[in-house]
């Protein structure tokens, strides 16, 4: 039964070369459309993983400030979950560090006769609590600490950042998916032909008393050998699409090409794509075959 | 073998293939069903194979009841089955052997034994210096005798045989029908539907006739 399916849906492919091929591209394509964006939010999501560290509430104390008072702030925040770390800066350090970030700034700043920066204390939020909600509730939190004057944090272009990777990642599921809808279709016709074509074997089978199993079985291979075949394709263009943008110079808007090159997708969303294609195969195979009497 | 009580066929629009068709073929019997064109012979058979589903009415065939098969048990009815048609409905791009040995091939009797089953039938029809030939090759009549092979390389408890020698001249339907009297004679129920009335007369067996849809004689 196995052997019996694989050399009919091999031969099949075979004598059909041409429409077979036509059908995989289909696939290919869709696959590839889809590849590129999830390629795109992949790279994308490394970047935010990255700023991600960087977010940090920022507490400023006031300038009458006690040390009891402060080290009540620090002991507050010790042992919190949602805190991966603190930083105390004095006034000192903290114009060392405005000196350091703003170069040009430098003469300005030495010229003042008084250090105009509060002491602060830098909290760096863990993973899991960098939305905003958790920060402004800190925030909150630490405006109401006595010798605490201000306390902000700096959010939004991470969360759209976040966003992005989300809009990437729908942009490929949506547009993928129509095309991917045309590539199963385009499957069920070729299918549909193949059998139509075979119309006179397939009766034959069913008066010797075939099973419905026995006959489509064969068709159903290959229609899923298409769509995997699609699959390994997309995979080959979009990895021969990274490596020629990595290898270029140009071309593309700097940012879009880092983050085509960055790194290719990791080997769970390459099997997706590849499982994708047998998917939509088998899907176009069962389309064909449902109208038709076996 | 075969029992059809109170059967109809209709095709809708006042089309009645099958009028309260009953009768009984025993096993064992050679029974020829005749009628002219359109009077109903093949629409009998493809009911008997559950190629078509009567209106109302029973079929038994070989004890399993016909009428009310599913679909999914239709293959075992057809592998206790030999079907032959006017048409010989060959697979041109497979060879002799290869068409006959499809038989089991579907039914996955271990290749051994399909060729030894394929090589016994072929030289009993004698056509053993035939196995590697296309059907194209052949003569109407060696063609029909493939597919009578292959009708009964399962050895079949009924053999079906719907204008077996429509596209044959009569010397060649002769010899064909001494192939079914021999098949009979073996143990096989034949039903042969023919309206070729001087092969009925020669052969000498029970005949039943239709006429626009009913049985008139038995």
């Amino acid at each position: 039964m196995i052997r019996h399916s694989l050399r009919e849906a091999l031969l099949s492919l075979w004598r059909n070369r041409f429409m077979n091929l036509v059908a995989s591209f289909t696939i290919a394509v869709s696959l590839l459309v889809l590849g590129l964006f999830l390629l795109l939010a992949h790279n994308l999501r490394s970047v935010v993983a990255a700023v991600g560290s960087q977010v940090t509430v920022s507490v400023y104390l006031r300038g009458d400030a006690t040390e009891e008072q402060r080290d009540r702030l620090m002991d507050s925040l010790r042992g919190r979950a949602e805190i991966e770390g603190t930083e105390y800066l004095s006034p000192q350090a903290a114009l060392e560090k405005f000196q350091r970030l703003f170069p040009t700034m430098r003469e300005v700043a030495g010229e003042l006769e008084e250090n105009p920066l509060p002491a602060s204390v830098e909290i760096r939020i863990a993973e899991g609590h960098r939305d905003p909600d958790s920060l402004r509730q800190l925030a909150e939190e630490m405006k109401r600490l006595p010798g605490v004057d201000d306390a902000d944090f700096d959010l939004p272009w991470v969360t759209r950042l976040r966003d992005m990777v989300a809009m990437a990642r729908a942009a490929g599921v949506s547009l993928g998916g129509v095309v991917g809808l045309a590539a199963i279709l385009t499957i069920a016709s070729v299918i549909r032909m193949t059998i139509y074509a075979r119309q006179q074997e397939i009766e034959i089978m069913r008066l010797v008393g075939a099973t419905r199993t026995y006959i489509a079985a064969p068709f159903l291979l290959e229609s899923s050998l298409l769509g995997i075949l699609g699959g390994v394709l997309s995979l080959g263009a979009l990895y021969a699409i990274h490596r020629h943008l990595a290898a270029s110079q140009g071309g593309l808007v700097p940012v879009l090409r880092d983050l085509l090159t960055t790194s290719f997708l990791p080997r769970s969303t390459s099997t997706l794509l590849l499982l994708l294609g047998l998917a939509a195969g088998a899907l176009g195979g069962l389309l064909s075959l449902r109208k038709i009497s076996l | 073998m075969v029992e059809l009580y109170h059967v109809n066929k209709d095709y809708g629009r006042g089309n009645h293939a099958l009028v309260d068709v009953n009768m009984a073929i025993e096993k064992g019997d050679f029974v020829f069903l005749t009628g002219a064109s359109g009077a109903g012979k093949t629409t009998l058979l493809r009911l008997l194979f559950r190629e078509e589903i009567a209106t109302s009415g029973k079929i038994l065939v070989d004890g399993m009841n016909v009428s009310t098969l599913s679909a999914f048990r239709v293959p075992t009815l057809r592998r206790r089955l030999g079907i032959v048609f006017q048409d010989f409905k060959l697979l041109s791009r497979r060879t002799v052997f290869e068409n006959v040995a499809m038989v089991m091939e579907v039914t996955g009797v271990p290749r051994r034994q399909q060729r030894v089953k394929t090589y016994t039938v072929l030289e009993m029809l004698g056509l053993n210096h035939r196995v590697r030939s296309y059907p194209l090759e052949l003569s109407g009549g060696e063609q029909q005798r493939v597919a009578i092979a292959r009708a009964l390389v399962n050895e079949p408890a009924l053999l079906l045989a719907d204008e077996p020698t429509g596209n044959l001249d009569p010397n060649l339907s002769w010899d064909i029908m001494t192939l079914f009297k021999t098949i009979n004679i073996r143990g096989t129920t034949v039903l042969v539907a023919t309206h070729d009335k001087d092969l009925i007369t020669r052969m000498g067996k029970k005949v039943l006739t239709l006429d626009c849809g009913r049985l008139i004689t038995h």
